[in-house]
Protein backbone atom coordinates (compact mmCIF):
# COMPACT_ATOMS: atom_id res chain seq x y z
CA UNK A 1 0.00 0.00 0.00
CA UNK A 2 1.80 3.38 -1.14
CA UNK A 3 -0.89 5.15 0.96
CA UNK A 4 -1.71 5.50 5.30
CA UNK A 5 -3.33 7.79 7.18
CA UNK A 6 -3.53 7.47 10.98
CA UNK A 7 -4.97 9.83 13.79
CA UNK A 8 -3.33 9.39 16.93
CA UNK A 9 -5.29 11.08 19.95
CA UNK A 10 -4.91 10.97 23.82
CA UNK A 11 -4.12 13.02 26.72
CA UNK A 12 -1.43 16.08 26.33
CA UNK A 13 2.23 15.27 27.85
CA UNK A 14 2.32 11.52 27.15
CA UNK A 15 3.96 11.94 23.48
CA UNK A 16 0.96 11.47 21.06
CA UNK A 17 2.12 14.16 18.95
CA UNK A 18 5.97 12.77 19.43
CA UNK A 19 5.21 9.59 17.60
CA UNK A 20 3.36 10.97 15.27
CA UNK A 21 6.25 13.25 13.97
CA UNK A 22 8.75 10.32 14.43
CA UNK A 23 6.29 8.53 12.12
CA UNK A 24 6.78 11.12 9.97
CA UNK A 25 10.30 11.48 9.99
CA UNK A 26 10.85 8.09 9.60
CA UNK A 27 8.58 7.59 6.98
CA UNK A 28 9.73 9.66 4.25
CA UNK A 29 12.31 6.95 4.04
CA UNK A 30 9.63 5.40 1.55
CA UNK A 31 7.06 7.67 0.73
CA UNK A 32 7.59 10.98 -1.89
CA UNK A 33 4.98 12.93 0.40
CA UNK A 34 4.48 13.42 4.28
CA UNK A 35 2.39 15.35 6.26
CA UNK A 36 2.00 15.57 10.03
CA UNK A 37 -0.78 17.99 11.39
CA UNK A 38 -0.59 18.31 15.11
CA UNK A 39 -4.18 19.95 16.74
CA UNK A 40 -3.27 20.57 20.64
CA UNK A 41 -2.92 23.55 21.14
CA UNK A 42 -5.93 24.49 24.03
CA UNK A 43 -5.17 21.14 25.35
CA UNK A 44 -1.39 21.01 26.02
CA UNK A 45 -0.43 18.59 29.51
CA UNK A 46 -3.69 17.47 30.46
CA UNK A 47 -6.21 17.81 27.35
CA UNK A 48 -6.71 16.02 24.45
CA UNK A 49 -4.24 15.94 22.43
CA UNK A 50 -4.55 15.12 18.58
CA UNK A 51 -2.35 14.83 15.39
CA UNK A 52 -2.73 13.25 12.10
CA UNK A 53 -0.37 11.65 9.68
CA UNK A 54 -0.24 10.86 6.16
CA UNK A 55 2.21 9.00 4.05
CA UNK A 56 1.71 8.87 0.51
CA UNK A 57 3.68 8.91 -2.75
CA UNK A 58 1.04 10.89 -4.52
CA UNK A 59 0.83 14.85 -3.49
CA UNK A 60 -1.10 14.43 -0.35
CA UNK A 61 -4.18 16.63 -0.25
CA UNK A 62 -5.93 17.80 2.62
CA UNK A 63 -3.90 17.86 6.19
CA UNK A 64 -6.96 17.54 7.99
CA UNK A 65 -9.55 14.23 7.74
CA UNK A 66 -12.73 13.92 9.64
CA UNK A 67 -13.10 9.88 8.87
CA UNK A 68 -9.75 8.53 9.18
CA UNK A 69 -8.82 4.82 8.20
CA UNK A 70 -6.58 4.22 11.24
CA UNK A 71 -6.49 5.74 14.62
CA UNK A 72 -4.63 5.37 17.87
CA UNK A 73 -6.26 5.85 21.20
CA UNK A 74 -4.58 6.92 24.40
CA UNK A 75 -6.83 7.62 27.09
CA UNK A 76 -10.69 6.44 27.71
CA UNK A 77 -12.07 10.12 26.98
CA UNK A 78 -10.34 10.34 23.78
CA UNK A 79 -11.44 7.19 22.86
CA UNK A 80 -15.10 8.82 22.84
CA UNK A 81 -13.86 11.28 20.25
CA UNK A 82 -12.47 8.97 17.95
CA UNK A 83 -14.82 5.75 17.74
CA UNK A 84 -17.90 6.94 15.26
CA UNK A 85 -15.11 8.93 12.80
CA UNK A 86 -12.63 5.80 12.16
CA UNK A 87 -13.75 4.61 8.38
CA UNK A 88 -15.81 1.61 8.06
CA UNK A 89 -13.23 -1.26 7.19
CA UNK A 90 -10.70 0.81 9.00
CA UNK A 91 -8.46 -0.32 12.22
CA UNK A 92 -8.23 1.12 16.03
CA UNK A 93 -5.75 0.06 18.24
CA UNK A 94 -5.64 1.04 21.86
CA UNK A 95 -4.02 1.04 25.22
CA UNK A 96 -5.47 -2.04 26.89
CA UNK A 97 -4.04 -1.12 30.23
CA UNK A 98 -6.20 2.13 30.67
CA UNK A 99 -8.86 1.97 28.21
CA UNK A 100 -11.37 -0.64 29.51
CA UNK A 101 -14.99 0.88 27.17
CA UNK A 102 -16.63 -1.41 25.50
CA UNK A 103 -16.24 -1.15 21.77
CA UNK A 104 -19.68 -0.40 19.99
CA UNK A 105 -17.96 -0.60 16.28
CA UNK A 106 -18.31 -3.70 14.92
CA UNK A 107 -17.11 -2.92 11.50
CA UNK A 108 -13.41 -1.68 12.55
CA UNK A 109 -10.77 -4.03 13.80
CA UNK A 110 -9.51 -3.14 17.11
CA UNK A 111 -6.69 -4.00 18.88
CA UNK A 112 -6.17 -3.93 22.61
CA UNK A 113 -2.17 -3.38 23.61
CA UNK A 114 -1.20 -3.18 27.18
CA UNK A 115 0.96 -0.56 26.31
CA UNK A 116 1.51 1.12 29.40
CA UNK A 117 2.08 -2.45 31.38
CA UNK A 118 4.38 -2.91 28.73
CA UNK A 119 6.43 0.40 29.21
CA UNK A 120 6.13 -0.17 32.66
CA UNK A 121 7.52 -3.68 32.77
CA UNK A 122 9.96 -2.19 30.46
CA UNK A 123 11.42 0.74 33.02
CA UNK A 124 8.90 3.90 32.40
CA UNK A 125 5.23 4.22 31.83
CA UNK A 126 6.21 7.26 29.22
CA UNK A 127 7.30 4.71 26.87
CA UNK A 128 3.42 3.60 26.29
CA UNK A 129 3.54 5.84 22.80
CA UNK A 130 6.53 3.81 21.87
CA UNK A 131 4.79 0.79 22.36
CA UNK A 132 1.37 2.02 20.63
CA UNK A 133 3.65 2.68 17.38
CA UNK A 134 5.73 -0.10 17.03
CA UNK A 135 2.11 -1.74 17.18
CA UNK A 136 0.73 0.46 14.81
CA UNK A 137 3.89 -0.01 12.00
CA UNK A 138 3.52 -4.66 13.00
CA UNK A 139 -0.05 -4.01 11.71
CA UNK A 140 -0.14 -1.94 8.58
CA UNK A 141 3.96 -2.02 7.94
CA UNK A 142 3.70 0.92 6.66
CA UNK A 143 7.42 1.28 6.99
CA UNK A 144 9.77 -0.68 8.61
CA UNK A 145 11.08 -0.15 12.30
CA UNK A 146 14.80 0.67 11.44
CA UNK A 147 13.41 3.55 10.08
CA UNK A 148 12.01 4.91 13.21
CA UNK A 149 15.28 3.49 15.55
CA UNK A 150 17.16 5.44 13.41
CA UNK A 151 14.98 9.09 13.71
CA UNK A 152 15.26 8.15 17.51
CA UNK A 153 19.07 7.83 17.31
CA UNK A 154 19.33 11.57 15.61
CA UNK A 155 16.88 12.98 18.30
CA UNK A 156 18.43 11.21 21.64
CA UNK A 157 22.32 11.78 20.40
CA UNK A 158 24.06 13.37 23.95
CA UNK A 159 24.88 10.40 25.95
CA UNK A 160 22.77 11.87 28.97
CA UNK A 161 19.68 10.57 26.57
CA UNK A 162 21.01 7.14 26.44
CA UNK A 163 18.88 4.94 29.03
CA UNK A 164 15.58 6.83 27.66
CA UNK A 165 16.88 5.73 23.84
CA UNK A 166 17.45 2.59 24.71
CA UNK A 167 13.89 2.21 26.88
CA UNK A 168 12.25 4.04 23.62
CA UNK A 169 14.12 0.96 21.56
CA UNK A 170 12.58 -1.66 23.55
CA UNK A 171 8.96 -0.02 23.56
CA UNK A 172 9.19 0.11 20.10
CA UNK A 173 10.12 -3.56 19.23
CA UNK A 174 8.08 -5.13 22.11
CA UNK A 175 5.11 -3.51 20.77
CA UNK A 176 5.90 -5.14 17.37
CA UNK A 177 6.21 -8.06 19.17
CA UNK A 178 2.62 -7.85 21.06
CA UNK A 179 1.20 -7.30 17.37
CA UNK A 180 2.79 -9.83 16.13
CA UNK A 181 1.47 -12.05 18.67
CA UNK A 182 -1.99 -10.11 18.61
CA UNK A 183 -4.91 -12.36 18.83
CA UNK A 184 -8.37 -11.21 18.17
CA UNK B 1 16.06 11.72 -0.80
CA UNK B 2 18.11 13.21 1.73
CA UNK B 3 18.00 16.53 0.55
CA UNK B 4 14.79 17.34 1.96
CA UNK B 5 14.23 18.56 5.36
CA UNK B 6 11.15 18.92 7.25
CA UNK B 7 10.19 21.90 8.42
CA UNK B 8 6.38 23.37 9.85
CA UNK B 9 4.72 26.11 7.74
CA UNK B 10 6.00 28.57 10.51
CA UNK B 11 9.86 27.32 9.85
CA UNK B 12 9.50 27.44 5.72
CA UNK B 13 8.62 31.21 6.32
CA UNK B 14 11.89 31.98 8.17
CA UNK B 15 13.77 29.81 6.26
CA UNK B 16 12.26 31.42 2.90
CA UNK B 17 13.15 34.52 3.96
CA UNK B 18 17.05 33.65 4.75
CA UNK B 19 16.82 32.13 1.31
CA UNK B 20 15.84 35.29 -0.07
CA UNK B 21 18.68 36.94 1.60
CA UNK B 22 16.52 38.60 4.66
CA UNK B 23 18.86 39.31 7.19
CA UNK B 24 16.99 41.22 9.37
CA UNK B 25 13.54 40.44 11.45
CA UNK B 26 12.12 43.06 13.83
CA UNK B 27 9.08 41.24 15.78
CA UNK B 28 7.14 40.72 18.63
CA UNK B 29 6.02 37.12 20.00
CA UNK B 30 2.53 35.65 19.34
CA UNK B 31 0.63 32.71 18.98
CA UNK B 32 0.59 31.01 16.12
CA UNK B 33 3.86 32.26 14.83
CA UNK B 34 6.33 32.84 17.28
CA UNK B 35 8.19 29.99 15.78
CA UNK B 36 9.05 32.38 12.96
CA UNK B 37 10.79 35.17 15.34
CA UNK B 38 12.43 31.84 17.31
CA UNK B 39 14.27 30.43 14.48
CA UNK B 40 15.64 34.04 13.55
CA UNK B 41 16.62 35.10 16.89
CA UNK B 42 18.80 32.09 16.74
CA UNK B 43 19.93 31.81 13.11
CA UNK B 44 19.87 35.94 12.26
CA UNK B 45 23.05 36.52 14.42
CA UNK B 46 24.97 33.42 13.14
CA UNK B 47 25.15 34.90 9.37
CA UNK B 48 25.89 38.33 10.23
CA UNK B 49 22.12 39.60 10.42
CA UNK B 50 19.99 41.38 12.93
CA UNK B 51 16.77 40.17 15.69
CA UNK B 52 15.05 42.99 17.62
CA UNK B 53 12.10 41.94 19.64
CA UNK B 54 10.51 45.27 20.15
CA UNK B 55 8.55 46.39 22.70
CA UNK B 56 5.08 46.25 20.22
CA UNK B 57 3.72 45.27 17.26
CA UNK B 58 3.39 48.91 16.39
CA UNK B 59 7.27 49.28 17.32
CA UNK B 60 8.15 46.31 14.92
CA UNK B 61 6.72 48.04 11.93
CA UNK B 62 8.60 50.92 12.63
CA UNK B 63 11.95 49.20 12.53
CA UNK B 64 10.87 47.76 9.16
CA UNK B 65 10.61 50.91 8.26
CA UNK B 66 13.96 52.13 8.86
CA UNK B 67 15.73 48.82 7.73
CA UNK B 68 13.77 49.23 3.95
CA UNK B 69 14.72 52.90 3.86
CA UNK B 70 18.26 51.74 4.18
CA UNK B 71 17.63 49.48 1.36
CA UNK B 72 18.10 46.37 3.23
CA UNK B 73 15.75 42.98 2.70
CA UNK B 74 13.35 42.98 6.12
CA UNK B 75 10.66 41.76 6.86
CA UNK B 76 8.56 41.25 10.48
CA UNK B 77 5.45 38.23 11.08
CA UNK B 78 2.87 38.55 13.54
CA UNK B 79 -0.60 37.19 14.07
CA UNK B 80 -4.00 38.68 13.59
CA UNK B 81 -4.31 41.29 16.86
CA UNK B 82 -0.41 42.17 15.87
CA UNK B 83 -1.27 42.42 12.41
CA UNK B 84 -3.90 45.29 13.39
CA UNK B 85 -1.56 47.30 14.94
CA UNK B 86 1.15 47.33 12.34
CA UNK B 87 -2.18 49.10 9.90
CA UNK B 88 -0.54 52.37 10.59
CA UNK B 89 2.94 51.45 9.81
CA UNK B 90 2.37 49.47 6.55
CA UNK B 91 -0.07 52.59 4.95
CA UNK B 92 3.40 54.70 5.79
CA UNK B 93 5.19 51.88 4.09
CA UNK B 94 3.03 51.91 1.10
CA UNK B 95 2.86 55.80 1.41
CA UNK B 96 6.70 55.90 0.71
CA UNK B 97 7.13 52.86 -2.03
CA UNK B 98 9.43 50.94 1.03
CA UNK B 99 9.82 47.31 0.01
CA UNK B 100 9.26 45.23 3.12
CA UNK B 101 7.41 41.34 3.80
CA UNK B 102 4.89 41.30 6.43
CA UNK B 103 3.58 37.81 7.28
CA UNK B 104 0.29 37.38 9.12
CA UNK B 105 -0.27 33.68 10.65
CA UNK B 106 -4.05 34.46 10.90
CA UNK B 107 -6.01 33.32 14.08
CA UNK B 108 -9.76 33.76 14.60
CA UNK B 109 -10.40 37.34 15.50
CA UNK B 110 -12.16 39.82 15.71
CA UNK B 111 -10.19 41.54 19.35
CA UNK B 112 -8.04 39.28 21.41
CA UNK B 113 -9.21 36.12 18.73
CA UNK B 114 -7.85 32.81 19.66
CA UNK B 115 -4.63 32.22 19.58
CA UNK B 116 -4.83 28.27 19.44
CA UNK B 117 -6.82 27.56 16.50
CA UNK B 118 -7.65 27.96 13.07
CA UNK B 119 -9.57 30.95 11.19
CA UNK B 120 -8.93 32.82 7.78
CA UNK B 121 -10.79 36.05 9.56
CA UNK B 122 -8.54 38.61 8.25
CA UNK B 123 -9.30 38.03 4.49
CA UNK B 124 -10.36 41.29 4.35
CA UNK B 125 -8.17 43.33 6.20
CA UNK B 126 -5.32 42.17 3.82
CA UNK B 127 -6.82 42.40 0.86
CA UNK B 128 -8.65 45.69 1.23
CA UNK B 129 -5.92 47.74 2.68
CA UNK B 130 -5.29 47.06 6.50
CA UNK B 131 -3.89 50.83 7.36
CA UNK B 132 -5.58 54.14 6.15
CA UNK B 133 -5.03 56.11 2.60
CA UNK B 134 -6.76 53.18 0.20
CA UNK B 135 -3.56 51.73 -0.77
CA UNK B 136 -2.75 48.52 -2.37
CA UNK B 137 -0.04 46.08 -1.30
CA UNK B 138 0.56 42.53 -2.83
CA UNK B 139 -0.80 39.59 -0.23
CA UNK B 140 0.17 36.01 -1.15
CA UNK B 141 -1.59 32.75 -0.09
CA UNK B 142 0.37 29.61 0.26
CA UNK B 143 -0.63 25.96 0.98
CA UNK B 144 1.91 24.04 1.58
CA UNK B 145 5.30 24.19 3.10
CA UNK B 146 7.18 23.91 0.43
CA UNK B 147 4.88 26.86 -0.99
CA UNK B 148 5.56 28.90 1.43
CA UNK B 149 9.00 28.40 1.21
CA UNK B 150 9.01 29.60 -1.89
CA UNK B 151 6.52 32.51 -1.89
CA UNK B 152 8.59 33.59 0.68
CA UNK B 153 11.39 34.46 -1.84
CA UNK B 154 8.85 35.62 -4.31
CA UNK B 155 8.00 38.06 -1.83
CA UNK B 156 10.95 40.13 -1.59
CA UNK B 157 11.73 40.06 -5.11
CA UNK B 158 8.29 42.07 -5.51
CA UNK B 159 8.83 43.87 -3.00
CA UNK B 160 11.83 44.97 -4.44
CA UNK B 161 10.40 44.90 -7.88
CA UNK B 162 7.47 47.38 -7.71
CA UNK B 163 8.31 48.94 -4.44
CA UNK B 164 5.83 48.23 -2.18
CA UNK B 165 4.83 46.03 1.26
CA UNK B 166 4.22 42.60 0.33
CA UNK B 167 1.98 40.52 2.37
CA UNK B 168 2.06 36.99 3.02
CA UNK B 169 -0.85 35.42 4.75
CA UNK B 170 -0.47 31.75 6.32
CA UNK B 171 -2.93 30.46 9.48
CA UNK B 172 -2.78 28.25 11.96
CA UNK B 173 -2.87 24.78 10.08
CA UNK B 174 -0.15 26.17 7.50
CA UNK B 175 1.62 27.33 10.46
CA UNK B 176 1.82 24.16 12.50
CA UNK B 177 1.70 21.04 9.86
CA UNK B 178 5.04 19.82 9.02
CA UNK B 179 6.08 18.58 5.84
CA UNK B 180 9.08 17.74 3.85
CA UNK B 181 10.79 20.57 1.55
CA UNK B 182 13.67 21.42 -0.98
CA UNK B 183 15.33 24.19 -0.10
CA UNK B 184 15.95 25.78 -3.54
CA UNK B 185 16.92 28.99 -4.55
CA UNK B 186 14.32 30.33 -6.75
CA UNK B 187 15.81 32.57 -9.80
CA UNK B 188 14.44 36.28 -10.51
CA UNK B 189 15.08 38.65 -13.33
CA UNK B 190 17.46 41.22 -12.13
CA UNK B 191 15.88 44.32 -10.09
CA UNK B 192 17.08 47.85 -10.38
CA UNK B 193 19.73 49.32 -8.27
CA UNK B 194 17.86 50.90 -4.95
CA UNK B 195 19.63 54.21 -5.98
CA UNK B 196 16.77 55.79 -3.40
CA UNK B 197 17.49 54.42 0.16
CA UNK B 198 19.50 55.51 2.61
CA UNK B 199 22.74 54.22 2.91
CA UNK B 200 25.71 56.58 4.90
CA UNK B 201 27.60 59.58 4.78
CA UNK B 202 28.34 60.41 0.96
CA UNK B 203 31.88 61.05 1.45
CA UNK B 204 32.33 57.35 2.42
CA UNK B 205 30.33 56.49 -1.18
CA UNK B 206 26.93 56.60 0.85
CA UNK B 207 23.44 58.47 0.23
CA UNK B 208 21.94 60.98 2.78
CA UNK B 209 18.96 62.12 0.99
CA UNK B 210 16.34 59.81 0.65
CA UNK B 211 14.48 59.82 -3.00
CA UNK B 212 11.36 58.30 -1.17
CA UNK B 213 7.73 59.23 -2.68
CA UNK B 214 5.45 61.26 -0.30
CA UNK B 215 2.89 63.99 -1.37
CA UNK B 216 4.65 66.38 -3.08
CA UNK B 217 7.38 63.68 -4.67
CA UNK B 218 5.34 63.35 -8.12
CA UNK B 219 4.17 67.10 -8.10
CA UNK B 220 1.36 67.39 -5.84
CA UNK B 221 -1.05 64.44 -3.84
CA UNK B 222 -3.45 64.05 -7.80
CA UNK B 223 -0.30 62.97 -9.35
CA UNK B 224 1.41 60.89 -6.53
CA UNK B 225 -1.79 58.84 -6.73
CA UNK B 226 -2.05 58.85 -9.99
CA UNK B 227 1.70 57.51 -10.13
CA UNK B 228 0.32 54.73 -7.75
CA UNK B 229 -2.93 53.84 -9.55
CA UNK B 230 -0.54 53.01 -12.44
CA UNK B 231 1.41 50.75 -10.27
CA UNK B 232 -1.46 48.69 -9.61
CA UNK B 233 -2.46 48.26 -12.59
CA UNK B 234 0.79 47.29 -13.52
CA UNK B 235 0.81 44.70 -10.82
CA UNK B 236 -2.69 43.41 -11.72
CA UNK B 237 -1.80 42.87 -14.97
CA UNK B 238 1.33 40.84 -14.47
CA UNK B 239 1.18 39.32 -11.21
CA UNK B 240 -2.13 37.34 -10.45
CA UNK B 241 -1.67 33.89 -9.24
CA UNK B 242 -3.67 30.95 -9.12
CA UNK B 243 -3.76 27.21 -9.33
CA UNK B 244 -6.69 24.99 -10.48
CA UNK B 245 -7.40 21.69 -10.20
CA UNK B 246 -9.64 19.26 -11.84
CA UNK B 247 -11.41 22.42 -12.99
CA UNK B 248 -11.28 21.78 -16.54
CA UNK B 249 -14.93 20.05 -17.04
CA UNK B 250 -16.34 20.34 -13.13
CA UNK B 251 -19.92 21.06 -12.64
CA UNK B 252 -19.28 22.40 -9.25
CA UNK B 253 -16.06 25.07 -8.84
CA UNK B 254 -14.71 25.68 -5.39
CA UNK B 255 -12.80 28.64 -4.66
CA UNK B 256 -10.86 28.50 -1.37
CA UNK B 257 -7.77 29.78 -1.18
CA UNK B 258 -4.73 28.64 1.86
CA UNK B 259 -5.40 25.77 4.19
CA UNK B 260 -9.44 25.67 3.02
CA UNK B 261 -8.02 25.36 -0.49
CA UNK B 262 -5.91 22.31 0.34
CA UNK B 263 -8.54 20.99 2.68
CA UNK B 264 -11.23 21.67 -0.56
CA UNK B 265 -8.62 19.57 -3.22
CA UNK B 266 -9.11 16.85 -0.18
CA UNK B 267 -12.67 16.75 -1.02
CA UNK B 268 -12.51 17.49 -4.73
CA UNK B 269 -10.58 13.84 -4.63
CA UNK B 270 -13.66 12.32 -2.36
CA UNK B 271 -16.32 13.87 -4.47
CA UNK B 272 -14.81 12.62 -7.87
CA UNK B 273 -14.31 9.10 -6.67
CA UNK B 274 -18.33 9.19 -5.57
CA UNK B 275 -18.90 10.59 -9.16
CA UNK B 276 -18.94 14.03 -8.08
CA UNK B 277 -17.35 16.53 -10.67
CA UNK B 278 -15.78 19.18 -8.33
CA UNK B 279 -13.04 21.37 -9.41
CA UNK B 280 -10.96 23.52 -7.64
CA UNK B 281 -9.87 27.64 -8.47
CA UNK B 282 -7.44 28.73 -5.45
CA UNK B 283 -6.15 32.15 -5.44
CA UNK B 284 -2.42 32.73 -4.96
CA UNK B 285 -2.77 36.06 -5.22
CA UNK B 286 -5.69 37.80 -3.04
CA UNK B 287 -4.80 40.57 -3.99
CA UNK B 288 -4.11 41.08 -7.14
CA UNK B 289 -7.00 38.69 -7.48
CA UNK B 290 -7.65 35.96 -10.22
CA UNK B 291 -10.84 37.81 -10.94
CA UNK B 292 -10.77 37.40 -14.72
CA UNK B 293 -10.01 33.39 -14.70
CA UNK B 294 -12.83 32.89 -12.25
CA UNK B 295 -15.47 34.80 -14.00
CA UNK B 296 -14.47 32.35 -17.40
CA UNK B 297 -14.29 29.07 -15.12
CA UNK B 298 -17.82 29.99 -13.31
CA UNK B 299 -19.31 30.56 -16.66
CA UNK B 300 -19.11 27.15 -17.49
CA UNK B 301 -20.00 25.52 -14.29
CA UNK B 302 -23.53 24.88 -12.78
CA UNK B 303 -22.67 26.15 -9.13
CA UNK B 304 -19.65 27.77 -7.42
CA UNK B 305 -19.42 27.67 -3.58
CA UNK B 306 -16.99 29.31 -1.71
CA UNK B 307 -14.88 27.53 1.28
CA UNK B 308 -13.78 29.72 4.12
CA UNK B 309 -12.65 29.03 7.54
CA UNK B 310 -14.75 33.06 8.38
CA UNK B 311 -18.02 34.57 8.17
CA UNK B 312 -18.07 35.38 4.51
CA UNK B 313 -15.55 37.61 2.99
CA UNK B 314 -13.31 35.76 0.20
CA UNK B 315 -17.27 35.57 -1.22
CA UNK B 316 -17.65 39.29 -2.03
CA UNK B 317 -14.53 39.05 -4.08
CA UNK B 318 -15.43 35.98 -5.98
CA UNK B 319 -19.44 37.55 -6.59
CA UNK B 320 -18.04 40.43 -8.03
CA UNK B 321 -15.81 38.37 -10.05
CA UNK B 322 -18.79 36.59 -11.46
CA UNK B 323 -20.65 37.71 -14.55
CA UNK B 324 -23.32 35.12 -15.32
CA UNK B 325 -25.97 34.27 -12.72
CA UNK B 326 -24.57 30.93 -11.85
CA UNK B 327 -25.42 30.63 -8.02
CA UNK B 328 -22.72 30.94 -5.64
CA UNK B 329 -23.38 28.97 -2.10
CA UNK B 330 -20.60 29.55 0.96
CA UNK B 331 -19.60 27.19 3.49
CA UNK B 332 -18.27 29.16 5.95
CA UNK B 333 -16.72 28.74 10.00
CA UNK B 334 -20.38 26.77 10.83
CA UNK B 335 -19.13 23.93 9.29
CA UNK B 336 -16.45 23.18 11.75
CA UNK B 337 -16.50 19.76 13.25
CA UNK B 338 -16.74 21.20 16.59
CA UNK B 339 -17.60 24.46 18.17
CA UNK B 340 -14.27 24.96 20.68
CA UNK B 341 -10.87 24.98 20.63
CA UNK B 342 -9.48 22.97 17.62
CA UNK B 343 -12.56 23.32 15.61
CA UNK B 344 -11.87 22.71 11.55
CA UNK B 345 -13.70 22.24 8.40
CA UNK B 346 -13.22 18.89 7.35
CA UNK B 347 -12.99 16.97 3.35
CA UNK B 348 -15.79 15.45 4.55
CA UNK B 349 -18.00 18.33 5.54
CA UNK B 350 -17.59 19.78 2.09
CA UNK B 351 -18.78 16.91 0.02
CA UNK B 352 -21.79 17.12 2.93
CA UNK B 353 -22.49 20.39 1.52
CA UNK B 354 -21.87 19.94 -2.33
CA UNK B 355 -24.36 17.16 -1.69
CA UNK B 356 -26.67 19.52 0.07
CA UNK B 357 -27.05 21.44 -2.79
CA UNK B 358 -27.34 19.35 -5.46
CA UNK B 359 -30.41 18.16 -3.63
CA UNK B 360 -31.89 21.38 -4.11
Amino acid sequence: MDYHELMIIGTGGRGVLLIGRLLLEAGINKYKHALFFPNYAPAMRGGESECTVVLSNNYINSPVMFNPYFALAMTSSSLQLIEDRIKSGGSLILDGSVISDEIKRNDIKTYRIPATEKAVELGGNQAANMVLLGAYLECTKAISLNFVEDALDRRLQEESKKPILTLNKMALNEGAKLMANYKI
Amino acid sequence: MSDRIFVSGNNAVARGAIQAGCKYFFGYPITPQSEIPEYMSRELPKIGGVFVQSESESGSIYMVYGGGLAGERIMTSTSSPGFSLMAEGISYLAETEIPAVIVNVMRMGPGIGTGGQGGQTDYLQVTKGCGHGGYRAIVLAPASCQEIFDLMQVAFFLADKYRTPVLLVTDFILGQMDEPIELRTLEFEPLPKKDWALTGKEKRGGNRAAHIAAFFTYGGVVNYHMKQIEKYKEIKKAEVRYETYMAEDCDLLIVAYGSSARIARGAVDMGRNKGLKLGLLRPITLWPFPAEQISQLSSKVQKVLVVEDSQGQLIEDVEASIKTSVPVHLLGMWARHNTGGGGIIHPERIIEEVEKINGK
